[in-house]
């Protein structure tokens, strides 16, 4: 039945290629587990946000062209990031506003790249997320899936899929994690107290696990939760996904 | 010290203090949920308000020559004496002029950010003139001869019991003092200055085209003092504040009062169209407006930015930046505090030393979801880098590290051959790097995830087949 | 040439294109809660509103009431005298409360000076506008007395009718007499004086009047 199969190109980010592959491996997992076949070129490297939001434009370009050849045969593109699929969507319309060629291919791209919690709430696929669970959970959106893709709830109409979840609402208004790319490495000091301020919000002594759908969120709240000796995992959700669909 | 290293250094200050933190979360606290519930109550639909809002300005930005025209033909009718400024020198200048001609000793003044732009304190400091001001936050700030933490709350940062010590050293009073006790004290302080300064020195939060009217917002009453009992009134004003109609104030009064502060409308909203009239009983007897540019007309002539020149100075993307939160509003070294500062700034006072600020966000974009105009705040942070990037005032070490990175990052097999050198260089950099730029560096996995998921292609070439059930 | 020409120029240089002016738009597009406009409905939501801004609301329903209303609350005023702009509406109330004249002087007869304005307790003056809405009242320098009167005292009394009584601020700005007529200065204020610049804690009468009554008569 592999030809009814969706065929789906993954988007691996660089901060996963690099410091978190297992977060991939849980994506192509849960994927398959959704029905699709999981394709990989391995050309791949980044989206060029980076270089993007250092300002550097000329050196985001070369990477974002790169990024648009390797994935021009596509069907569907799922990225475990909401920032990574935000700079495809929202931003390389502006990297490319003056090259009529590049910017057509920038169309097609936008039109079937997504994020895997915006992929997955498709009604066929949401109804085969199946499992059972007794953790308690929270979540922390990225800023850039929520505001730049519109991704609110998402991962909760997820998780509620697995049987026995508790959702734990953070006792704070959402706030930045303090990531922002470069910005943690330019400003470190603040990105780390935003850190703090961010899992502060998490503070219920019943939490298990952090759920979140961005790798730099992920990166950065673990490297904070280590410090302060934050108790409860942060987890991508594919592989909070991948371990409660066993 | 250039800026970047002052703003580094004062951030890695700020962000460790945690009492300066708690102060500023309670006061964002307590803002939050008054804008919440007034949102609700007032707007039926506030997207709808703010995209309409944003769409009136951008209308009288389009117009702008023509309206600043109208404006000065409407108000010099009657009798408003309208002023040009194309920078903080010539706004200095006039306002030194008025003082000269009226042979002013004291001056009052209500809140306006523009004076802070134009640095008029420090300029009427040094001319030895007696200058107050009015407006409860500013005149803390000013007893503590400090500048103001936030647009619109000026003395966020001080807690009751620092005002308290305060006023009890500059005014004498006991030490012990509630906010109310503290707010009758300054009233009491101020008051033999209102009645007796010669000239009121205010900003204005609308210019009115079609009435030839400025508009003041404000909740004191100093600012209504500042124009009624002095006997000249000037009132600096940034070209961007331009309403066509008096009636658009119907939309931006509340909106204006609902982001600022969480009321309905401000407890006073002035509109000033000129000087005392002959048939009126009092007012100032000559009035004049200052009409600044300051750089304005070189944001405006960029299509990019011109957007932010809609902005109402409200403060509401200091509130919501968890930026401004951690580091506070006087870390930023600027007029204006804030995504709305870091947007501004580098254009005001030069990409050179202020294009740090561009940096100083993480893109969350809270800003741009509260404007009450609709600015895109963090995507013109964006368009900051790239013009800071475009003008060579990233710093040449960025610069090399991304040329490198983008190198890299175009070509797998570069990338694969380099990532052991990488490790290594991680590993010997890490030791000696600060600890919290240390946790900063990411620890690279043994394998990256293109090399594991080829070695496991090649051992089971079907993988992609087998249905995991 | 001058700093005009030059900013003006600077301006024109890049303006791309000067579209039409779209319209304000209507109140009710954006606002939730507009009132209806049954007058008996506009002063509940007035007083309301009025009321949640720490105003003191009165109303009565004849000039005389009106007088011996505004002498009461003057009971309570921080001392012995008072000013008042001598509108119609306050002669007309003097007229049918002869006690109330002598109390009240016009500042604008007597030349005052802002310095000796400390003496009055409370100003009394009309409004053009109530603004249902928003609890807010709208005055004119020209007809209320002026500028000083409504601020500088530290109790500021308002008398109106209920014919000054619109929905909302649309309507007054839409008001085809709004902006006729030789006034300088207008104000709308929407409760006493206010601060919150300390801890964000609200206190009343930080530099403008500490309280603030209106005397509304409806027929």
């Amino acid at each position: 039945m592999a030809d009814t199969k969706t065929k789906v190109a993954i988007f691996i980010p660089c901060l996963i290629d690099q410091v978190m592959p297992e977060i991939g491996f849980a994506m192509a997992d849960v994927l398959r587990k959704l029905d699709c076949s999981v394709e990989y070129n391995p050309q791949q490297t980044c989206c060029g946000q980076p270089a993007f939001n250092a300002g550097q434009r000329i050196e985001a370009k070369r990477v974002a062209r790169h990024f648009i050849e390797t994935f021009s045969d596509a069907e569907v593109v799922v990225s475990p990031s909401g920032s990574c699929t935000a700079m495809v969507r929202k931003f390389f319309p502006i990297l490319f506003e003056n090259d009529e060629v590049l910017l057509q291919e920038v169309k097609s791209l936008q039109k079937k790249t997504v994020e895997i919690s915006e992929f997955i709430c498709h009604e066929n696929r949401l109804k085969k997320i199946k499992g059972q669970s007794r953790k308690c959970i929270a979540i922390h959106n990225s800023c850039h899936s929520m505001r730049e893709l519109g991704i609110t709830n998402q991962i909760e109409r997820i998780v509620a899929h697995i049987d026995g979840v508790k959702i734990i609402p953070p006792n704070a208004e959402h706030s930045c994690c303090g990531f922002g790319g470069l910005f943690s490495f330019k400003m470190p000091d603040i990105a780390v107290a935003m850190a703090k301020t961010r899992l502060d919000a998490f503070a219920d002594p019943d939490l298990d696990i952090v759920i979140s759908n961005d790798p730099g969120c992920i990166q950065h709240l673990r490297a904070e939760a280590v410090a302060i000796g934050f108790k409860p995992r942060i987890l991508h959700l594919v592989e909070f996904l991948q371990a409660e669909m066993k | 010290m250039n800026e970047s290293r002052v703003f580094l250094a004062k951030a890695q200050q700020k962000s460790a203090d945690e009492i300066h933190r708690l102060k500023i979360q309670k006061a964002i606290a307590t803002y939050d949920i008054k804008v919440k519930s007034t949102k609700n109550r007032q707007f039926y639909d506030w997207q709808k308000a703010r995209k309409k809002a944003a769409q009136i300005k951008d209308d009288a930005l389009a117009n702008l020559p023509d309206l600043l025209l109208q404006f000065e033909e409407n108000t010099s009718k009657n009798g408003t004496h309208v002023l040009w400024a194309e920078n903080a020198l010539q706004a200095r200048q006039h306002i030194r002029d008025i003082i000269k001609k009226h042979h002013a000793e004291k001056i009052v003044k209500s809140k306006s950010m523009t004076t802070e732009e134009i640095e008029l304190n420090e300029f009427l400091d040094e001319m030895g003139v007696e200058n107050w001001e009015s407006d409860l936050g500013e005149f803390i700030v000013q007893l503590a001869n400090e500048k103001p933490y936030h647009i619109v709350t000026p003395a966020m940062h001080k807690s009751q019991a620092e005002i308290a010590e305060l006023f009890s050293r500059k005014l004498g009073i006991p030490a012990t003092g509630s906010a109310e006790e503290l707010t009758m004290a300054a009233r009491a302080a101020l008051r033999q200055t209102f009645v007796t300064a010669d000239i009121g020195i205010t900003g204005a939060n609308f210019i009115i085209a079609d009435t030839g009217a400025i508009v003041m917002t404000e909740n004191e009453g100093n600012g209504r003092l500042c124009m009624a009992c002095p006997k000249v009134h000037i009132a600096i004003v940034g070209i961007e504040k331009m309403l066509p109609r008096l009636s658009d104030l119907a939309l931006f009064l509340p909106l204006l009062a609902t982001s600022g502060t969480g009321q309905q409308l401000s407890c006073y909203n002035s509109i000033i169209r000129g000087p005392k009239a002959a048939n009126e009983a009092d007012g100032p007897e000559k009035m004049v407006v200052i009409l600044l540019d300051n750089r304005r007309s070189e944001i405006y002539a960029q299509d990019k930015f011109r957007h932010v020149l809609r902005c109402l100075r409200c403060g509401a993307c200091l509130n919501a930046c968890p930026v401004f939160r951690t580091v506070g509003g006087h870390t930023y070294g600027t007029a204006y505090q804030g995504p709305i500062g870091s947007v501004l700034t580098p254009h005001l006072r030069g990409m050179k030393n202020w294009s740090h600020l561009a940096h100083a966000s993480s893109l969350c974009g809270a800003c741009s979801d509260v404007c009450p105009v609709d600015i895109d705040l963090h995507h013109l942070l964006l368009e900051n880098r790239w013009q800071a990037e475009k003008e060579k005032t990233t710093p040449f070490i960025w610069q090399i590290a991304i040329k490198i990175w983008a190198w890299l990052h175009t070509n797998r097999l570069l990338l694969q051959f380099v990532r052991p050198i990488l490790k290594l260089g991680i590993a010997i950099i890490k030791p000696v790097l600060p600890a919290k730029k240390k946790r900063r560096l990411p620890q690279l996995a043994k394998k990256s995830f293109a090399q594991m998921w080829t070695t496991a292609a090649t051992k089971s070439p079907k993988k992609d087949a087998i249905s995991h059930g | 040439m001058n700093s005009k020409d030059k900013i003006i120029n600077k301006l024109r240089g890049f303006d791309s294109a000067s579209p039409e002016l779209i319209p304000s738009p209507k109140d009710n597009e954006v606002f939730a809660d507009y009132p209806e406009t049954d007058p008996q409905n506009l002063i509940a939501v007035f007083e309301k509103q009025f009321a949640s801004l720490k105003g003191e609301f009165y109303q009565v329903n004849s000039l005389q009431q009106a007088g011996n209303t505004l002498l009461a609350i003057l009971k309570s005023a921080e001392g012995e005298k008072y000013c008042a702009d001598f509108s119609p509406i306050f002669s007309d109330m003097c007229a049918a409360v002869p006690d109330l004249v002598a109390r009240f002087e016009n500042p604008a007869l007597t030349h005052k000076k802002s310095t000796d304005f400390a003496e009055y307790a409370a100003g009394v003056s009309s409004a053009d506008f109530l603004v249902a809405r928003t609890g807010s009242l709208i005055l004119r320098s020209a007809a209320a007395g002026g500028r000083r009167l409504s601020v500088l005292p530290p109790l500021h009394i308002v008398i109106a009718t209920h014919e000054h009584l619109v929905s909302s601020l649309d309507d007054v700005f839409s008001a085809e007499n709004f902006t006729s007529g030789d006034w300088s200065y207008g104000t709308i204020i929407s409760g006493p004086s206010r601060t919150s610049d300390i801890e964000k804690i609200l206190v009343l009468g930080a530099h403008g009047p500490k309280r603030l009554a209106v005397i509304l008569i409806t027929d």
